[in-house]
């Protein structure tokens, strides 16, 4: 009787840990993923709290409602210099979102990831009875959308 | 009967050693990646929870702040109040170099009664860890009923939102310049420098300017600044932190560490503080000429 007690070859554990080795970045993926989620829910609940900013300031301004309007900001957009309200509140509005100048980072200032594709605008409607404005933010390459709007007066 | 037990030769067991090095370090690895990783995920989310639960709360607070139920007056068991002397002895809204951390922290102060019988003073501030921590949180306590007899007044404090850096609130009037100061008695350094104790002429007779210019806020600007609990970078890095401008803004340089910070901001209109009525008293208009108090 001849008695095989073979065992597994070199190339078979070798095989074996390249496919671990697969599942392991797979895994590592998944986890850099989970962190980029992280930082994206942090920019959406800024992103929030300034689509209010823009809508509190037409509410507060109601009369000049309507120059609240076409504020379009990309990555690039920026520095209106004017004494006017509305102005200054679109300077104000552009400053916020891009976190100008609010934390710096070994003397590098940190800012939104910004995508050519993004977009923040702002539409004021004026009717018969009422004024209504609206955000609209585009983020993540113009995926992630945020639409805000209210009666201004 | 032919028994063949040549056992493993050390050529493979060097080539098994070595696989099996190979395969524990990068267990090893991967553990301390996901470690790490999920620490970062941990530590990001503690800091967007308590930026959403503190600024949800701050921002509904300040758009009520100032506002009297018309019943209030009459029904409350302190007779005699007026609107003046609420508005003189109750700021509807205060914001003041308190302290915190870095020494440039602010204090907020906020009025106003949500119905015919009840009142909310609510105070934020950045208070210490007990013990030997240098590190402060955001309280918030609130007292409700202070016009009314002493058994119907509590104070609770309600809100506990950790590793705070730096707290500012910043008041702006309708043309959207900066108000300081606005504060009664006790205020800051900053608002001292602004002559908070001259007295002006209001609506409500004389008042002192930290007091007057409590009716010409229209917007509130806070700026929250939030820290990790643990530290979450391999390198220590410098980081500065700007929020508002001068005044009463914080500049604050913070000492290289291997802290992860954010700062959120959100900006409200405290629409029951500057209202039509006040422009139409002080310009002799009616409300109907005026018909905005942005005009």
């Amino acid at each position: 009787m001849v008695k095989s007690n073979k065992g597994i070859s070199i190339i078979e554990s070798l095989v074996c840990m390249v496919i671990i080795g697969i599942g392991f970045i797979a895994i590592m993926q998944l986890s850099a993923f989970t962190i980029n989620s992280m930082d994206r829910a942090t920019e959406k609940n800024k992103l929030n709290y300034l689509s209010e900013m823009v809508m509190e300031d037409m509410i507060g301004d109601p009369d000049n409602a309507s120059k609240y309007g076409n504020f379009s900001k990309t990555c690039t957009s920026g520095n209106q210099t004017s004494t006017d309200l509305h102005t200054r509140m679109k300077k104000k509005w552009d400053d916020m979102l891009q976190e100008k100048n609010l934390i710096k980072i070994n003397n590098k200032e940190r800012k939104p990831i910004c995508n050519t594709t993004d977009s923040k605008k702002t539409i004021v409607t004026s009717g018969a009875k009422n004024t209504t404005g609206r955000v609209n933010f585009l983020t993540g390459k113009g995926k992630r959308k945020k639409y805000l709007g209210v009666v201004v007066k | 009967m032919k028994n063949k037990n040549s056992g493993f030769t050390l050529a493979e067991v060097l080539v098994a050693i070595v696989i099996s090095v190979i395969s524990i370090l990068a267990a090893f690895s991967s553990y301390n990646y996901f470690n790490k990783a999920h620490k970062s995920i941990s530590q990001k989310a503690t800091i967007n929870n308590s930026a959403r639960e503190s600024l949800s709360l701050l921002t509904k607070e300040l758009r009520n702040a100032g506002y009297i139920d018309p019943n209030y007056l009459k029904y409350t068991s302190e007779s005699g109040r007026t609107e003046r002397t609420i508005r003189m002895d109750f700021l509807s809204v205060s914001s003041k170099r308190f302290g915190g951390k870095y020494g440039q922290s602010d204090y907020l102060q906020l009025w106003f009664a949500n119905s015919a019988k009840d009142s909310q003073y609510i105070v934020y501030m950045l208070q210490k860890y007990e013990g030997n921590s240098k590190d402060y949180y955001l309280a918030k306590y609130v007292t409700s009923n202070r016009h009314g007899s002493d058994a119907n007044m509590y104070m609770r404090n309600e809100l506990f939102i950790p590793y705070v850096e730096d707290f500012q609130v910043i008041l702006k009037d309708k043309e959207g310049k900066i108000l300081v100061p606005v504060c009664n008695s006790g205020c800051g350094s900053v608002e001292d420098a602004q002559g908070k104790g001259d007295v002006v002429s209001t609506k409500y007779g004389q008042l002192t300017k930290g007091q007057a210019n409590v009716d010409l806020v229209h917007t509130a600007e806070i700026y929250l600044t939030l820290r990790s609990p643990q530290e979450v970078y391999n390198k220590a890095k410098a980081t500065k932190i700007i929020n508002g401008e001068a005044p009463h803004g914080s500049n604050i340089d913070i000492p290289a560490d291997k802290y992860h910070r954010e700062t959120f901001f959100a900006s409200v209109h405290t629409r029951n503080l500057a209202k039509p009525i006040a422009i139409a008293e002080t310009t002799g208009e009616s409300i109907g000429q005026t018909s905005s108090y942005n005009k």
